[in-house]
């Protein structure tokens, strides 16, 4: 069974393919990763799949429960209500608030009461956000972020924030997550705590995750299946194992050997 | 709950002192003009301040819906006949509306465009106010009636206060709840990064067309009540220089606080009228829009977050000296 099926996806920047009739599934469940080199064209499929950018062609499928959904009928902003939440390459997180408050943005789609009612201060209001604040609290506790609930997310250091970033992306319960390279910018040590974060993630929340990465010591460790692409395009897909074999993709990484002799 | 509740309890005092400060002292009728005036300012600060310092949207055509608000309430009360409070309300509802389709161009403007296009917006409905002379009465100015709730006329100053102070703390409280809940927090997460926000389930549209609506609603009724506190307006007033100041009073009092506003709003309101007391200053003409513009300045460059902040601003450095005190003391 697959949470995400991308088919035939193609998107052009002004006569560059970004992304050139690339197609791959995602099981249920999984850990899926994506990579590729600098420039492949991760971070596109990533935007495609979440609504920022619109693909010319093709098609992104989405089966959180066992209804289909084509995720191209909705907007940016009901993408999450859909059950599908995303991190950012650069953190983007918003600075000025609180840890805490920054969570409760990732519970909206969940938070009832209308404009009048929160204006009057009304009971349900009152209910929804003390049971969200409940929910965000425990998510902190899961990932060992407690103490920094009620400092200000932007003075944190980086690698406390990529946490809280994925803390807030989790808050909802959602369906899948997909991580636009959690590892960016982070030492040896905290990709390996990442690591184990990942797994426990998906464990806990019963969730997918699908990641776009860099770091090959984190992909090799976390994902179960890979598919690379480069310029746009599938060179391989598999288990680490054999992706680590496939001559394609050590082209594409490291450069062809010239065999003259 | 506990916080909560003394924030809400603080606006309520602060009503309560004005008022009774203004009914003991027995100030003269033209300083009670000027502090009902400074009341009904601090409303339409509030409701920029939320336009601005919460949802990040700047609009450079404020004045254009205190206007309508003040040209509306006054329609429906004097040329109407209807009760006071309704044509109060209605003349909050319909720059409502107007702001409303304010907030769809704003969907597709941000920064220096969206300044251009809210002065071009402001200008345009000030150019109706005096070309639509049938609702308007154009230059030669419209008139309104005094006050009436429940046959109980707002006819003196104190009385007026009374009423303004009523609908001021009201305002505050509503804004206060409003931003303490999910719609606050959506605010801020629009002004501070669009994307996260966004991939959070925040709707840009729907939020930027309620910042905007908020707003308006906010400046209608600061106008409805500026009406029928002074009884008159001209187009003249609702131009260019009033949106100004209200951008002033806002970035004067502290972006995304409400006592910032009304702070603001009181500066800059009473400036002017202090300045012109003074010896040789108070002789130079526009001097106050100088010492606006120089306020600005000094704010923006010392004290970003505005006169609102200055506490927290000063208790933050004493604390970082006394560390570096410390620190020093450790070296030695």
């Amino acid at each position: 069974m697959n949470i995400l099926e991308v088919k035939n996806l193609s998107i052009q920047f002004g006569g560059l393919k970004a992304v050139d009739n690339l197609s791959f599934n995602v099981p249920k469940k999984s850990i899926y990763g994506l990579i590729g080199p600098n420039g492949a064209g991760k971070t596109t499929v990533f935007n495609c799949i979440s609504r920022f950018y619109t693909q010319d062609s093709g098609e992104v499928l989405f089966t959180p429960n066992e209804k289909t959904i084509e995720l191209n009928k909705y907007k940016v902003h009901q993408v999450a209500s859909l059950g599908l939440v995303r991190t950012f390459q650069n953190v983007e997180l918003v600075k000025t608030m609180t840890v805490l408050e920054n969570l409760m943005i990732g519970m909206h789609h969940k938070t009832k009461g209308g404009v009048l009612a929160q204006c009057l201060g009304l009971n349900n209001v009152l209910k929804s956000e003390k049971k969200n604040r409940e929910l965000v609290l425990e998510v902190l506790e899961t990932l060992d972020l407690q103490k920094y609930a009620y400092e200000i997310a932007g003075a944190q250091p980086y690698g406390v924030q990529k946490r809280i970033e994925l803390a807030r992306a989790l808050v909802s319960h959602p369906k899948l997550i997909i991580l636009d390279e959690p590892a960016a910018g982070m030492n040896h040590t905290e990709t390996e705590e990442l690591s184990h974060l990942i797994k426990k993630i998906r464990d806990v929340y019963d969730t997918t995750i699908l990641l776009v990465e860099h770091d090959m010591g984190l992909v090799m460790g976390v994902c179960e299946k890979l598919t690379v692409i480069n310029f746009g395009k599938k060179i391989a897909d598999g288990t680490p194992a054999q992706i680590q074999q496939n001559i394609a993709v050590q082209e594409a990484y490291l450069g062809k050997e010239k065999n003259d002799a | 709950m506990k916080k909560t509740q003394k924030e809400m309890m603080r606006f309520i005092i602060f009503g309560i002192i004005i008022i009774i400060l203004s009914q003991v002292v027995g100030f003269k009728r033209s300083t009670l003009t000027l502090i009902n005036t400074v009341i009904v300012f601090s409303i339409c600060a509030v409701g920029f301040n939320i336009l601005l310092g919460y949802g990040g949207q700047i609009s450079l055509g404020h004045a254009a819906f205190v206007g309508l608000g003040a040209y509306v309430s006054a329609y429906m009360s004097t040329v109407l006949g209807l009760p006071f409070l309704l044509s109060l309300l209605i003349g909050g509802l319909i720059p409502m509306i107007v702001g409303i389709l304010l907030g769809l161009i704003a969907l597709r403007l941000e920064g220096h465009y969206l300044a251009i296009a809210t002065l071009g917006f402001g200008v345009t409905i000030q150019q109706i106010f005096k070309e639509w002379v049938g609702f308007t009465n154009g230059y030669s100015g419209m008139r309104a009636k005094t006050p009436e709730i429940f046959g109980f006329a707002f006819k003196s100053r104190e009385s007026f206060m009374i009423l303004a102070i009523v609908i001021l703390v009201l305002l505050c409280i509503v804004a206060y709840n409003l931003l303490r809940f999910k719609t606050g927090r959506a605010f801020i997460a629009m002004r501070d990064s669009e994307h996260a926000a966004q991939a959070m389930g925040i709707s840009m549209l729907k939020y930027k067309l309620i910042a905007f609506s908020i707003s308006a609603f906010y400046a209608g009724i600061a106008g409805g009540l500026y009406m029928h506190l002074i009884k008159f307006t001209q187009p003249d007033q609702w131009g260019i220089v009033f949106s100004l100041n209200l951008l002033a009073m806002v970035v004067i009092g502290g972006l995304g606080s409400i006592w910032g506003s009304i702070l603001g709003a009181t500066f800059i309101t009473l400036m002017p009228e202090i300045l012109k007391e003074l010896p040789v200053i108070g002789e130079i003409r526009n001097v106050s829009t100088i010492v606006t513009g120089l306020v600005m300045i000094l704010i923006i460059r010392f004290l970003p977050y505005g006169l609102a902040y200055l506490p927290k601003q000063l208790k933050l450095k004493r604390i970082n000296k006394r560390n570096a005190n410390e620190t020093a003391e450790v070296k030695a």
